[in-house]
């Protein structure tokens, strides 16, 4: 079996690459480690990973430029179908991106090439295929694990943007609100002060 | 907000229509049209060009680089693309509607084209050194792919 987890280069963008970290975790510890490996896709995700499962970690896939363009993730997808050729299943994790303010976490299974080329066997239903089977098919494999993955890593970008934006204002907001706080406590210690040193003005004036 | 209303009406959906080729094509980037009702498509099949209307046979089909040609009526609209498949479905419903969907990697009008930057682009590729085999594959096919270019550009 081989996991792919998107996750992202950077940090300060909420819970998402932890929620894909906690997933595999999880997923690993309910299956056996020994059969799995895992092609990490962004470095939180490989830190995350790299200490409890350092056996299964093979590849980290990092600095994947901002925006992605297809043929970057042609030549990831070469990567994962390379890794994946002697699995019985390719699982992508990765964000969908619902609104600005949820997201979800998402497995994504995808069939290594092998597994691709019989289930084509049984399309009957097409009674052309141009060219012939053996050239067109594992054309038509590459598209799809490509298809795929774009559409995950479009949702996983879409859904780290708006992470990093909600935790991003949710930070200014607090930062704001303890900029408050310490102002007005800074002004009763500013007025405490002069009051102190008025009181003494006049008691010594007074004495005199 | 008129741009909104254009892209949507856009994908306006036929519903009611009849024994019509419903035509869908898309690439990475954008889909230029989902479930349009067309007369017919032209299509650069890797074994050669071929037409596809309502009620053909199944078919799945890889493409190489060339022009399609939508005709819809009176209107025909050319496209690039640069490689891709076409899926030909007939209809799961009653309604006599052929599915055809052109899945693209780089799907763009004709008129998007630059017929002089695909020139200076293919003298620059015939030029580079070809000592690895990734240079030979990528001037063989980047030559392929731009005279393709230059021939829909006209």
């Amino acid at each position: 079996m081989l996991i792919v987890p998107l996750s992202s280069d950077k940090g300060m963008c909420g819970s998402i690459n932890s929620g894909v970290v906690r997933e595999v975790r999880d997923f690993i510890n309910q299956n056996n480690r020994n059969k799995i490996k895992i092609l990490s896709v962004g470095d939180k995700g490989a830190s995350g990973l790299a200490r409890p499962f350092p056996d299964c970690m093979k590849l980290n896939i990092s600095e994947v430029q901002s925006p992605i363009n297809y043929p970057t993730v042609m030549a990831i997808g070469e990567h994962i179908v390379k890794m994946g050729e002697q699995s019985d299943k390719i699982i992508v994790y990765y964000n969908e991106f619902k609104s600005a303010i949820s997201t979800i976490i998402r497995q994504m299974e995808l069939m290594p090439r092998k597994q691709f080329l019989e289930t084509l066997k049984f399309a009957k239903l097409y009674n052309q295929t141009r060219p012939d089977k053996n050239t067109s098919n594992p054309a038509l494999y590459e598209l799809y694990i490509t298809s795929n993955l774009w559409l995950a890593f479009l949702n996983n970008a879409a859904s780290e943007q708006s992470a990093r934006m909600n935790a991003m204002e949710n930070a200014s907001k607090n930062a704001k609100e303890i900029l408050e706080g310490l102002t007005l406590k800074y002004n009763q210690a500013r007025q405490a002060r002069i009051t102190m040193e008025l009181v003494e003005i006049i008691s010594g004036a007074s004495a005199l | 907000m008129a741009l909104r209303a254009a892209r949507l009406l856009r994908f306006a959906e036929a519903t009611g229509v009849t024994n019509r080729l419903l035509l869908t094509m898309s690439s990475p980037a954008e889909s230029i049209c989902i479930s349009k009702p067309v007369d017919s498509v032209t299509v650069p099949g890797t074994e050669g060009t071929f037409t596809v209307t309502n009620n053909h046979s199944l078919i799945v089909s890889q493409l190489k680089p060339g022009v399609i040609t939508v005709r819809d009526g009176s209107d025909n609209k050319d496209y690039f693309i640069s490689d891709g498949f076409l899926f030909f479905n007939h209809p799961t419903d009653g309604s006599g509607c052929c599915t055809a969907e052109v899945s693209a990697v780089e799907l763009v009008p004709t008129s998007a084209l630059d017929k002089d930057r695909a020139s200076t682009i293919l003298s620059e590729l015939l030029a580079a050194p070809k000592d690895t085999e990734w240079d030979r594959t990528k001037a063989a096919l980047g030559a392929a792919l731009v005279n393709q270019v230059i021939k829909a550009a006209e």
